[in-house]
């Protein structure tokens, strides 16, 4: 068995807002092996995008363990997490506002190979940019002279120009249009396979992660609701939660019909959680069994889900 | 082209006049007749063909003193709107990133610096360390990093939530990096509006204190040491004495706050 790249351990993320409490990261574990694209979905505000900030540590966890290639980063400085970068590195959701207005693309792919005390030839620098597929026409370029995919794919090249092993990807093709996301996801499958890097992918669109990722984890108000491979958990999903975020995928064929599952209410505030089932106040489901915390209930190998419904008939079990 | 040169009439205006005042002091000196300091039996003349700007007490002539001056008073202003500038800046944003309790004790200092009024600061701080250049220099430079140091620390507030900044820590910058080298460069903008106001009023804030006496001091040419001097005669009728050098100090004034409220327009579209 191979090591995890990345572990994480009861991961824990409070955030103070005046005299409330916003909870949202809630005990979150989860291993990410070398070389594997795991998929983080769910609706915006469960907290996705707050652990992946966990992760590279622009966040400190309030609580739990992060382990990155052997060595726990939970409680590392500014200083101490510099040397890992170079290894775990991170694809920011605005393509506008994550490249420096300052800084030429040729500044921009430099900048990490210097920081890490790699090679910065031009070489280096264009062979990244090729495999972007942008020439040494755009090294000169400022952001605000690149279109939106572009500036995307810049972004790619300057997480992936130091030969990370893991990649945060926060929702990369969220602010680019239809015929670019395509185009984005083939290109991080490419890169990903010349560069045997790991993916930690966070998206809504679950379209694309179907397209990109070996492994998918459901998130609902901080919390995993379910987790396994993408064929299992999006064909058989087994928690509430899942089967009503992936009933809301738009086909595109209007010959097919297809019950929706509809979930009444609204999604609770992260300020004040109650114990159990995150979906407890929605579920058309819900039972005595969901007001008390659920464990994760294994529904195939690898495929395990925190809902009463996935818990494996006693007698099953027995023989 | 014509709508453009009205938007920026401002700015063009206050371009001229300062590219005007830099042409007097880098080559005026050059071309005078007389020794700003020299002496002669000629007091109070008015204004003639031989002294164009007329004569002081001292028999001095005024046009070679006031282009002297322009060479001074600009050289102060330049120098303490960069010094100002350049120290105001890296104390904003070094604060400004990293905040918490050096953000608190800083900004309460530059609190108290602004509870004073810049001039009598200036005064204070000129009279503690002595008559001459540098000190006039140190002094209302240290009365304007204030300005520098609020403004750059605003902005860094605002830049560093930015998704660049993270960016910048992710991919390994060590945080004075990400202060000075990713982020600061993008605060700059309004503080070259403030740098141009500062030049302005450290002019009138030099010859403010030349005209009390205080910094630059008689005989030296300077526009304030000798508007004071001309002061004395306002009432017999010497009016050359105040007037010359009077009109080229507020020209000065006036180009720098042209200029500043050009480029604000210009870096507000």
């Amino acid at each position: 068995m191979t090591e995890p790249i990345l572990r994480v351990e009861h991961l824990v993320k409070h955030f103070r807002e005046g005299r409330h409490t916003i909870h949202a990261v809630n005990d979150v574990s989860f291993e990410v092996y070398p070389g594997e694209a795991v998929a983080v979905v769910g609706e915006s505000g469960s907290g996705k995008s707050t652990m992946a900030r966990c992760i590279i540590r622009l966040e400190r966890p309030t609580a739990g363990r992060i382990v990155f290639n052997g060595e726990d980063i939970t409680h590392h400085s500014a200083r101490q997490m510099r040397p890992a970068r170079r290894m775990l590195q991170m694809v920011f959701q605005d393509t506008h506002e994550s490249l420096n207005p300052l800084f030429s693309v040729r500044r921009i792919l430099r900048e990490p190979l210097i920081l890490h005390g790699l090679n910065h030839d031009k070489t280096q620098i264009l062979g990244a940019l090729e495999k972007v597929k942008l020439d040494q026409n755009h090294l000169g370029r400022r952001p605000h002279q690149l279109s939106g995919g572009q500036k995307q794919r810049v972004g790619m090249a300057r997480a992936m120009i130091t030969r990370p092993q893991f990649v945060v990807l926060d929702e990369p093709t969220a602010s680019l249009d239809m015929s670019l996301r395509l185009q984005t996801l083939n290109l991080l499958r490419e890169l990903q396979r010349e560069l045997n890097m790991a993916y930690l992918f966070i998206s809504h669109d679950l379209s694309t992660v179907r397209h990109l990722c070996d492994r998918v984890l459901v998130m609902y108000l901080g919390r995993i609701v379910e987790a396994g491979r993408v064929e299992d958990v999006f064909d058989h999903p087994r928690h509430v939660y899942t089967q009503a975020l992936l009933s809301a995928i738009p086909i595109p064929d209007p010959t097919i019909q297809r019950q929706r599952l509809l979930l009444s209410g609204e999604t609770p505030s992260t300020r004040q959680l109650k114990p159990g089932c995150g979906l407890q106040d929605r579920c058309p489901h819900v039972s005595a069994e969901c007001r008390v915390p659920i464990p994760f209930y294994k529904v195939s190998d690898g495929h395990v889900a925190a809902c009463r419904l996935a818990k494996p008939p006693i007698i099953e079990e027995k023989l | 082209m014509l709508h453009l040169l009205l938007r920026h009439f401002t700015l063009l205006l206050g371009s001229t006049l300062l590219i005007g005042f830099i042409g007097v002091a880098w080559i005026g000196p050059t071309q005078m007749k007389y020794e700003p300091e020299k002496v002669s039996r000629n007091t109070y003349e008015r204004p003639s063909k031989d002294y164009p700007f007329g004569t002081d007490k001292f028999g001095r002539d005024i046009q070679t003193r006031v282009v002297h001056a322009t060479q001074l008073d600009l050289r102060i202003a330049f120098t303490v709107a960069l010094i100002s500038f350049a120290v105001g800046s890296v104390i904003g944003a070094i604060v400004g990133y990293y905040g918490d309790w050096l953000d608190a004790i800083v900004m309460r200092g530059v609190d108290v610096l602004f509870a004073f009024p810049s001039f009598l600061l200036a005064m204070v701080i000129t009279g503690v360390l002595g008559d001459s250049e540098r000190n006039v220099i140190t002094a209302v430079t240290i009365a304007y990093i204030p300005y520098f140091v609020r403004l750059t620390r605003g902005q860094m507030l605002t830049v560093r939530t930015l998704p660049y900044a993270d960016a910048a820590i992710s991919i390994g910058n060590p945080s004075w990096r990400v202060a000075l080298i990713h982020l600061l460069p993008n605060t700059l903008a309004p503080s070259l509006v403030q740098m141009s106001m500062v030049a302005g009023w450290a002019i009138l804030d030099t010859a403010g204190l030349a005209f009390l006496g205080l910094g630059i001091t008689s005989p030296t040419a300077e526009w304030g040491v000798m508007i004071s001097e001309g002061a004395q005669r306002i009432t017999t009728g010497e009016w050359w004495m105040w007037l010359y050098p009077g009109a080229a100090l507020v020209l000065a004034a006036f180009a720098f706050n042209l200029i500043g409220d050009g480029l604000r327009n210009l870096l507000q579209q």
